[in-house]
């Protein structure tokens, strides 16, 4: 195969750069504990990577709050650019971002005080006011949560010293409903440093408001485009190449009192077409949860999405893969499938069962036909479509999709590789791969229950076993519905985690040039369409990574080899 | 004496060079597949699809703008190279990776840098319609989108629509993948798909589907259709017959608020496609 040396040269003079840069960043990097001393490197105590790759890679053991590194036969260590081999081999430094400083609130040094990724992530251990670790049970004491709001940050790039505005993103925060009115922090002359514990309760109506959660998007979205714009060149969803802003709903409420599940406890990425199927506006909304108060009609604020960058950053991801395919990739319906629910039926018994499908026209329902439900439901059938599925191990966009988006967030927190760890009060995080975000409340459990297999890893590439191939990850990421007696491999979370850790075991990999790398994920998002399943994305990855001057080939078929893509 | 061997010596290196750099032209010259495809295989297929699926609608419609994907292709049926044969002709030591999904559809090419294409406009049009030829697709259905996508440094990234007649076929496309130092093609993406033969007449307009989407969520708490296209797209639903549709983007508030993506025959007003335009 040939190469351009050109090519190579000006790629290599840009690594150079870049790297010199971040060498200093990386030096930065400390922190302060609970207590406010101040320890060395907490978020370098990480877990380190788990390539699984055929070369003896790390095993990558679990990351404690002890700070164990996990990593121990050759493996990438996680260790910062500036000391790991070079530039080519640096990760981002997201502790070199601000600075840890215990008074930070007091501070005007700072813009802003913020969380460095989230609460339990910078703490590097569970923290005890968070209440009972587990699925969105943690109550926050706002006060106590005060506490830890220590990130110390500058704002950069606002184009209205007043407000949370560039010209990549516009940040608000919305009550009452999606479409409703708009609030927005008014900042004091580009700065705004304000307690958790004054952000007031979902009913709170104003900008000064909820500012934590604004602020923590604006700060962390710009620093994951300016981060990806100054190493590869490229951010495929930057305003100034697609001339498109991203709204950004910090703090989304919507009015019905029952929808406990979905948007509260949930975050989302969403976009609206024109008529040639690119992309208008684009939006990344934040819910929360919440769960009854002592007194009938009040409630507790749980969890809040917003206080999680990495939840933010995988949205954005969303945002950056739709961007460089450049028109929405609908799903194909050659290689993936959902499930659609009956919600209103004549026939009552129909009502929560749940059909496998690959298109919604007649006949592809593989337990049933659309027109034989029609028939007997009469004119009131009605249904909902929810969960999607990859038709085989070999993955499908959705899964893709996911696992890009969460590859974005491994690339801004390399050391800390868990989602969710606030959420779930854990250094390791909590969601299985087969876990999305949204609990699926609204199967009626009578009629057709919906349950994951535990077989799932967690949401945390540092936590999926040496030994498991995409096989494990579609049969680890089913839904079961049990008394329908149907299991359902390939949930797209689940898969999205498959290719997250492929793209990973590459990234952390020893040997690969973590800058070539960084450009050729970027590139090859490009690449990917509705048909795109793991083997056409490791040709995707193999050929954009030849055309950059082939450095990363042989890492890249090994890993994705050892996992069982061809 | 020395001096002469040196000479002599030089002119046979140069003599090198210049063999090597012709025989290196030669190689990279482009191959166009002309009469000598085989395409027995897709006949066979689009046969049996035609079996399974027959088109029960009198196909010419009053425009005259019915077209067969069949009728169309311009390979001749006594050919012989595939696909595999083509790409070795390209290059014969490359490693070439030529991705299909589970029913066989070829859905990306790569494993060599493809020289002498990108040239000019016209070789890349008769590039992406062989390939677009050699996977089923006839040729003429291939044209340069009105919708070039943003490219990454130092690539460029060409897309071509499938087409039949006016109508775009819906998430169908060709993306050539060149780089800009030497003008190689290193990324063949292939969305296309073979349609069969498709009705073209319009019987229920935008305003008529647009209504069916929002009675589809009418139990969705401010349900709304949110874009206006102007003309359908052809969707090819599981069994790959293609039918015209519009597509409807409705949004609504909730109880749960989601963004919906529907095609909806413009023949028979029937939701062929129903999906989220929500990612989590």
């Amino acid at each position: 195969m040939k190469r351009s040396s050109t090519f190579v040269l000006i790629f290599s003079g840009v690594s150079v750069v870049m790297g010199l840069l971040y060498q200093n960043c990386s030096e930065n990097g400390f922190s302060s504990n609970a207590s406010g001393s101040i320890n060395s490197n907490v978020l370098a105590n990480s877990t380190g990577p788990n390539t699984g790759s055929s070369s003896g890679s790390s095993s990558g053991s679990t990351g404690s709050s002890s700070g164990s590194t996990g990593s121990s036969s050759g493996g990438s260590s996680g260790s910062t650019g500036s000391s790991s081999g070079g530039s080519a081999n640096a990760y981002i430094d997201p502790v070199a971002a601000g600075v840890l400083d215990s008074n930070c609130l007091n501070s005007n040094t700072y813009d802003a005080c913020i969380f460095l990724k989230n609460p339990v992530a910078q703490e590097g251990a569970a923290l005890s006011f968070l209440g009972t670790s587990g699925n969105l049970s943690a109550i926050y004491q706002s006060s106590q949560l005060a506490a830890v709001q220590k990130f110390g940050v500058k704002l950069t790039g606002l184009t209205d010293p007043s407000h949370l505005t560039s010209s990549s993103f516009y940040v608000y925060y919305s009550s009452d409903l999606i479409n409703g009115p708009k609030y927005r922090l008014t900042l004091n002359n580009g700065q705004f440093r304000q307690s958790y514990a004054l952000d007031g309760d979902e009913n709170t109506k104003d900008g000064q408001k909820k500012t934590v959660a604004q602020i923590m998007a604006y700060f962390w979205l710009t620093y994951l485009s300016d981060q990806m714009k100054s190493r590869t060149g490229l951010f495929w969803a930057d305003a100034a190449r697609t001339g498109k802003v991203t709204n950004v709903d910090a703090y989304s409420h919507t009015v019905e009192t029952a929808f406990a599940s979905s948007v509260r406890s949930n975050a989302f990425f969403t976009y609206n077409t024109d008529s040639t199927g690119a992309a208008t506006t684009r939006s990344i909304i934040m819910g929360y949860a919440k769960k009854a108060g002592a007194t009938a009609g009040t409630y507790v604020n749980l969890q809040e999405m917003a206080l999680s960058a990495e939840v933010y950053v995988h949205e954005m991801g969303h945002a950056n893969l739709l961007a460089a395919a450049g028109t929405a990739i609908s799903h194909d319906n050659s290689n993936e499938q959902y499930y659609l629910t009956v919600s209103t039926c004549s026939d009552s018994t129909q009502v929560g069962k749940k059909y496998i499908c690959s298109d919604v026209s007649s006949s592809y329902c593989a337990n049933t036909t659309l027109s034989g439900l029609q028939t007997l439901c009469g004119a009131s059938f009605n249904y909902s479509l929810t969960a999607r599925f990859c038709k085989t191990a070999n993955g499908c966009i959705g899964g893709i999709n996911e696992g890009q988006a969460d590859f974005h967030y491994l690339m801004m927190f390399p050391l800390k590789t868990a989602l969710a760890e606030t959420i779930f009060n854990s250094p390791i995080g909590g969601f299985n791969s087969s876990n999305t975000y949204s609990q699926d409340t609204s199967v009626s459990p009578a009629v057709c229950s919906t349950s994951i297999l535990s077989e799932g890893a967690k949401r945390d590439v540092s936590q999926v076993p040496t030994s498991w191939t995409t096989t494990n990850f579609f049969n680890g990421s089913a839904l079961q519905f049990n008394s329908c007696g149907v299991t359902i491999p390939g949930e797209i979370h689940g898969m999205g985690s498959a290719y997250a850790y492929l793209l990973w075991s590459i990234y952390s990999d020893p040997s690969t040039d973590k800058r070539i790398f960084e450009k050729t994920f970027q590139n090859h998002l490009a690449q990917m369409g509705p048909s795109t399943n793991f083997s056409s994305a490791k040709s995707a990855l193999l050929s954009s990574d030849a055309a950059l001057g082939g450095k990363n080939q042989a890492v890249i078929s090994r890993v994705f080899t050892a996992k069982g893509v061809l | 004496m020395k001096s002469r061997k040196s000479i002599l010596f030089s002119l046979l290196a140069v003599a090198l060079i210049l063999s090597w750099f012709w025989s290196r032209n030669k190689q990279s010259e482009p191959i166009l597949v002309s009469e000598d495809v085989d395409n027995s295989q897709e006949e066979a297929s689009q046969s049996n699809k035609k079996a399974v699926n027959p088109v029960s609608r009198n196909t010419a419609s009053s425009n005259g703008n019915s077209q067969s994907a069949q009728g169309q292709n311009q390979i001749s049926s006594s050919g012989k190279e595939t696909l595999e044969q083509f790409l070795k002709r390209l290059d014969p030591k490359a490693d070439w990776r030529v991705d299909k999904i589970e029913t066989g559809r070829v859905i990306s090419i790569s494993g060599s840098m493809i020289k002498g294409y990108s040239e000019t406009p016209e070789k890349m049009l008769s590039f992406t319609q062989t390939i677009a030829q050699l996977t089923g697709v006839p040729a003429q259905q291939m044209v340069l989108s009105d919708q070039q996508p943003d490219s990454p440094p130092e690539s460029k990234i060409t897309k071509y629509d499938q087409m039949v007649g006016d109508y775009k076929v819906f998430s169908s496309y060709i993306k050539i993948f060149t780089r800009d130092s030497d003008g190689s093609i290193y990324f063949v993406g292939n969305e296309t798909r073979d349609v069969g033969t498709v009705d073209l007449r319009i019987q229920y307009n935008f305003q008529d589907v647009k209504e069916v989407a929002l009675q589809r969520y009418a139990n969705k708490r401010g349900a709304i259709v949110e874009n206006s296209p102007t003309k359908p797209v052809i969707y090819s639903s599981v069994s790959g017959q293609g039918e015209l549709a519009w597509e409807v983007v409705v949004f609504f508030e909730g109880p749960t608020f989601g963004r919906q993506h529907l095609l909806v025959s413009a023949a028979s007003k029937t939701i062929l496609k129903d999906v989220s335009l929500v990612e989590n």
